[in-house]
């Protein structure tokens, strides 16, 4: 790098980074209250209004919490249910996608148009249709049921993410692609990798969203509560007649960490991207 | 590997892992031969409990070896929801709890096809019925055909809204005597006015999110009519009547002049806020024993009285509702002797249960003495402010003068046209400082219209039913309306 | 084999001469083969659990169900009738898309902007910004309105003791417990909330842009802003349009937040249609699932209506702009 960039680089940064720093901590401000509030007693949660600082350190939420929450049982469920709903989300959004993407075929128009209408109807009565499917399958009460339920609602969003993400690529990747006489599947694989950006965002989301689902795992495993998830748990801490919030928090605490894990793992997809592919 | 064929590889083994992690499900035990060891499912959507639940179960199983109690609790929403679909799924627990639908609750799980009786035959004998005052075993409400099917589980002359609580710290920073409550509207006024003007303190901490509202205006209504949103002498949805106008124009009053907490909270800050010596008065029922004790605030840092009526004297009073048998033996269970036993260990009004339930002031039971175990000065106070006279009275029952009501729905359609529509209209007007008169008006009507066209068209059908069933002409709300005043059937 | 593809310009003219072989060389057969094979896994799961659900609930729209007793109570288009004509079910229509707007109109800028800012060479620190702007999202949607009723509370929340407190404000404001404020309270904790995720799909988008595009119109003179409008804006058109209606999509189907922070009040003020259906339906038990189908289909209708035809407008509205040469 010249001087020249070098110095504009760090007047740039030297202006841009105390802004973001003080966006960072008012946007961060929630975040942080809502992790002391672990710390906290309930009534020095209320009391102590703006401040960070717990009045005493109330460890005794996170051993309450990793009761009422059952950590114990429901972080295996938990990982269980994200990865793996996780994995068929991605298989299927990505195969769909990219045939939706490159290739015309009778009923595709339609196919595509019938996945964005039906994006539109909220999902508030779905539940019980889905609930007789799974349960006319025999898949109730098994973590298979549980895992097929949660990588069957939302897929809509990723397959249109990952059509227009591959529309989006230039026909002559593709074409020099075909150039070797590569057939159908070895030039999926070839393209798959460019859509890094896409898999790296739907194992984000998929990921969060599986973890902080309560409504499926619920719902699909009735008749054997030990299939349930952290998300269930975290259920328990709403009483008849008041809410355990410190409790609550601290379960939080605990529970985000493998989710902020996946995110940081993940999040170099979206740098490393196609720097290696295309080069001028 | 490539790309592919490592997702390959993932796909594969996460399927696998699944299959096996799947094929884990164990098959519930149905044995039938006594002696073999049994599971008894017990679900209710009281979470707090949990761990008075696991004392319980490890207490049985002592006792009865050959019985696990799995006794789960979710929340109240998703348990709304789930019950129907255990059921659905003939996944049922033997023993479950549902109020849902007020007195009618035993018909309504009826026609679903959910019950049975308590007991294997139906009979129970008098030294388990007499656990309970004498009177709440009523033929249409828990029992059937002679058959019982349900039992009270909460007493209700001393649980329910009506109390007003008051922080004895901030009242005697404002230079008042927490042990001389303001006992009607205008010495609530003043009260509120002192406490403004001597402490940094708010003095009504009323929580008004979703329908929080109905812990202040249930026990500041009571004064007036009643708590409940219909009228039982005139058979009409009584928002729009004057006496409850008044209230509400009285409580208005109350929050222009600033003396109620700002902000549109809900119950948990409200009570946090009373609980923190912020707020100096909290109106709500005597569950909130238990809830401050949570909070690490006990009993000698607030006291207990009745709640304001207003200047002339009470002109109506709280309902006490035959309503509130709440565990029922599902149909669907396979040990109903076992859960019988169970239920009749559970109701000994001296026995183990009993006695941890009370210890952690969950509820007052309606078999229980309740009095030889809540001993907290708090809990005395209750006791004492229940039992005056015209605090609490037992209001009309509809299904008594109409059996037929039973297979109504025109009650429970009216109540569910916009669930929460009187609450919703309160706040609002009281937010926006507008008449609630024609908001009310509209509410009641609706609901009005609802209940009168729809019981019409189920008479006309056959049912025996009208609006007179609801309307008791020679009721006065400030007296219990008893049981020998029904028509005999 | 990902090195064999060298810049797309450079392969194009070679490629379409040799793609043409190629394709015969493909044939149909691969494609007939492969392409159902590659759609299956999707429309199994889709047709099981999206649209044989959708089938359901039009079914059940039809009549008053409540969930348990089968299904004997028919209503025609009852449920419909009485949705239309309840002032309420309109109410939280108009809200629904006022909330919808603002937040699209609020979220869709500003984290396409972070996104561009977040990827730029030039700056430093950019992962530890970019995992402190997505945090949020890993909360749960009821944690975050729990938090956010605490701080923006008049009593002692932190926004308004900061307000106060530094002599902005004279009394404490309460933003949550007014009508007109109420609204654009949610739609902003629903904004910080969700943050992350547009901020990805937009960083996404924008990784498909190869870098010496820019480099080559910054070699002619061009600045970061036109550089952004005639490089970037055209090339993420169709993933932008996506996220737009992914947006619009998210926004209209709106409940956690309001259920936390307002409970749809003050009085009804924030009433949202999700909410709506869910007051109306599964508050109180026995629930009413015909009713709640009946809402669902029609406010999807309604929906899908008003962003289509928005955008059917704006695409005539163009072509008429485009025949006058305006």
């Amino acid at each position: 790098m010249t001087r020249v960039v070098m110095r504009r680089e760090l007047r740039r940064n030297l202006v841009v980074i105390p802004i973001l720093l003080v966006i960072g901590c008012v946007w961060l401000y929630p975040f942080l209250w809502s992790l002391s509030t672990a710390f906290k007693t309930q009534l020095g949660a209320f009391t102590s209004g703006a401040s960070l600082i717990p009045d005493h350190l109330e460890l005794d939420n996170f051993s309450r919490a990793w009761i009422t929450a059952g950590f114990q049982q429901y972080f295996l469920n938990t990982a269980i249910y994200a990865g793996a709903s996780t994995v068929i989300e991605l298989g299927k959004s990505a195969l769909c996608g990219y045939v939706l993407a490159r290739y015309r075929f009778p009923g595709r128009d339609l196919l595509y148009k019938l996945v964005v209408a039906t994006l539109f109807v909220p999902v508030a009565t779905v539940i019980i249709p889905q609930f007789q499917l799974v349960e006319s399958l025999g898949l109730l009460n098994s973590r298979l049921g549980v895992i097929l339920a949660m990588s069957g609602g939302a897929g809509a969003l990723y397959v249109l993410l990952f059509t227009s993400y591959f529309e989006g690529l230039p026909q002559e990747l593709f074409d020099a692609a075909t150039v070797d006489g590569a057939g159908f599947l070895q030039t999926f694989r070839l393209m798959l990798p460019l859509a890094r950006p896409v898999i790296g965002a739907l194992v984000i989301f998929q990921f969060i969203y599986s973890w902080n689902d309560f409504n499926i795992p619920l719902i699909f495993t009735l008749g054997q509560p030990d299939l349930q998830n952290l998300a269930v748990g975290m259920l328990n801490f709403q009483g008849t007649h008041s809410m355990d919030s410190t409790g609550f928090a601290a379960g939080m605490t605990i529970s985000f960490l493998p989710v902020l894990l996946i995110f940081l793992i993940f999040q170099g997809y979206f740098v490393r991207g196609l720097e290696g592919a295309v080069k001028g | 590997m490539t790309g592919r064929n490592r997702l390959v590889a993932i796909v594969g083994l996460v399927v696998l892992t699944a299959t096996v992690a799947a094929c884990g499900g164990s098959q519930p035990a149905a044995s039938k031969t006594p002696g073999a060891p049994v599971t008894l499912k017990i679900e209710d959507f009281s979470p707090e409990q949990t761990a008075f639940h696991a004392q319980v179960a490890a207490e049985y199983h002592r006792l009865n070896p050959n019985i696990t109690i799995d006794w789960q609790s979710i929340a109240q929403a998703q348990y709304l929801q789930t019950l129907p679909l255990a059921f659905q799924s003939q996944h049922a627990p033997d023993l479950f709890y549902w109020t849902a639908g007020g007195t009618n609750t035993m018909s309504q799980l009826m026609a679903n096809g959910w019950i049975r009786p308590v007991s294997p035959d139906g009979k129970v004998p008098d030294s388990w019925t007499k656990r309970w005052p004498a009177g709440l075993f009523v033929n249409g409400i828990n029992t059937s055909g002679g058959k019982v099917y349900g039992f009270p589980w909460q007493d209700t002359k001393y649980w329910g809204p009506g109390y007003m609580y008051l922080n004895k710290a901030v009242f005697q920073q404002a230079g008042l005597d927490p042990n001389k409550p303001p006992a009607t509207w205008s010495e609530l006024q003043q009260t509120c006015a002192t406490i403004k003007a001597k402490t940094k303190a708010y003095c009504l901490a009323a929580p008004l999110k979703d329908t929080d509202w109905q812990r202040t205006w249930f026990a500041m209504a009571a004064g007036g009519l009643t708590d409940l949103f219909f009228d039982y002498r005139t058979g009409q949805y009584d928002l729009a009547e004057s006496q409850n106008l008044q209230t509400f124009n009285y409580l208005q009053g109350l929050y222009r002049a600033g003396y109620m907490a700002p902000g549109v909270n809900d119950k948990a800050f409200s009570r946090q806020q009373f609980a923190a010596g912020q707020a100096g008065i909290y109106m709500d029922g005597p569950w909130m024993i238990s809830v401050w004790d949570q909070l690490g605030f006990h009993s000698d840092g607030y006291a207990v009285a009745a709640h304001p009526v207003p200047d002339g004297g009470a002109t109506g009073a709280l309902s006490m509702r035959d309503n509130q048998n709440a565990y029922w033996v599902s149909s669907q269970t396979k040990h109903a002797a076992e859960t019988w036993a169970f239920i009749q260990w559970m109701t000994e009004p001296t026995g183990f249960f009993v006695r941890n339930f009370l210890k952690n002031s969950f509820a007052t039971l309606a078999f229980a003495e309740n009095k030889t175990f809540l001993t907290d000065p708090a809990w005395k106070a209750v006791f004492k402010i229940a039992e005056s006279k015209g605090f609490r009275v037992a209001t009309p029952e509809p299904v008594l003068k109409c059996p037929a009501l039973a297979q109504s729905k025109a009650e429970v359609d009216a109540n569910r046209l916009h669930p929460n529509w009187e609450y919703e209209v309160m706040v609002s007007a009281l937010v926006n400082n507008t008449n609630l008169a024609p908001l009310a008006q509209q509410v009641a009507a609706g609901r009005q219209t609802v209940l009168s066209s729809e019981l019409q068209k189920e008479s006309a059908g056959g049912l025996k039913v009208s609006l007179d069933c609801y309307t008791f002409s020679t009721w006065s709300y400030t007296q219990s309306y008893n049981s020998n005043q029904y028509p005999k059937s | 084999m990902t090195e064999g593809i060298s810049s797309p310009l450079a392969a194009g003219a070679a490629g379409r001469r040799w793609s043409a072989r190629a394709r015969d060389l493909l044939g149909g057969d691969q494609r007939r083969f492969w392409i159902p094979v590659f759609l299956a896994p999707f429309l199994v799961l889709y047709g099981g659990f999206t649209l044989w659900p959708l089938l359901a609930t039009g079914l059940y729209s039809i009549f008053d169900w409540d969930g348990i007793e089968p299904l004997n109570r028919f209503v025609g288009l009852g449920n419909y009738a009485r949705a239309f004509s309840d002032p309420i079910f309109w109410l939280a229509f108009r809200n629904t898309l006022l909330f919808a707007f603002l937040n699209c109109v609020i979220k869709l800028p500003l984290t396409f902007l972070a996104a561009v800012l977040l990827t730029q060479r030039w700056l430093w620190f950019k992962r530890f910004f970019r995992t402190v702007l997505f945090l949020p999202l890993i909360l749960p949607v009821a944690a975050a309105g729990l938090v956010f009723t605490f701080l923006l509370n008049p009593s002692n929340g932190a926004l308004d003791s900061f307000l106060v407190g530094s002599g902005l404000l004279k009394e404490p404001i309460d933003l949550l417990g007014h009508d007109n404020t109420a609204l654009l309270t949610i739609v902003l904790v629903s904004v910080w909330q969700i943050f992350g995720q547009y901020l990805i799909y937009w960083m996404a988008a924008l990784q498909s842009v190869p870098e010496d595009l820019y480099e080559a119109a910054a070699i002619d003179g061009a600045g970061p802003w036109r550089q952004m409008v005639a490089i970037t804006l055209p090339l993420i058109r169709p993933v932008a349009l996506i996220i737009t209606l992914l947006a619009l999509v998210n926004s209209l189907h709106v409940f956690g937040a309001v259920v936390t922070l307002t409970g749809g009040g003050p009085g009804q003020a924030t009433y949202v249609v999700s909410y709506y259906i869910y007051n109306e339906a599964f508050r109180q038990a026995p629930f009413a699932y015909g009713y709640a189908s009946a809402v669902a289909l029609l406010f999807g209708v309604l929906a899908f209506l008003f962003v289509f035809g928005q955008g059917l407008l704006a695409r005539s509205a163009e072509r008429l702009r485009r025949e006058y040469g305006v």
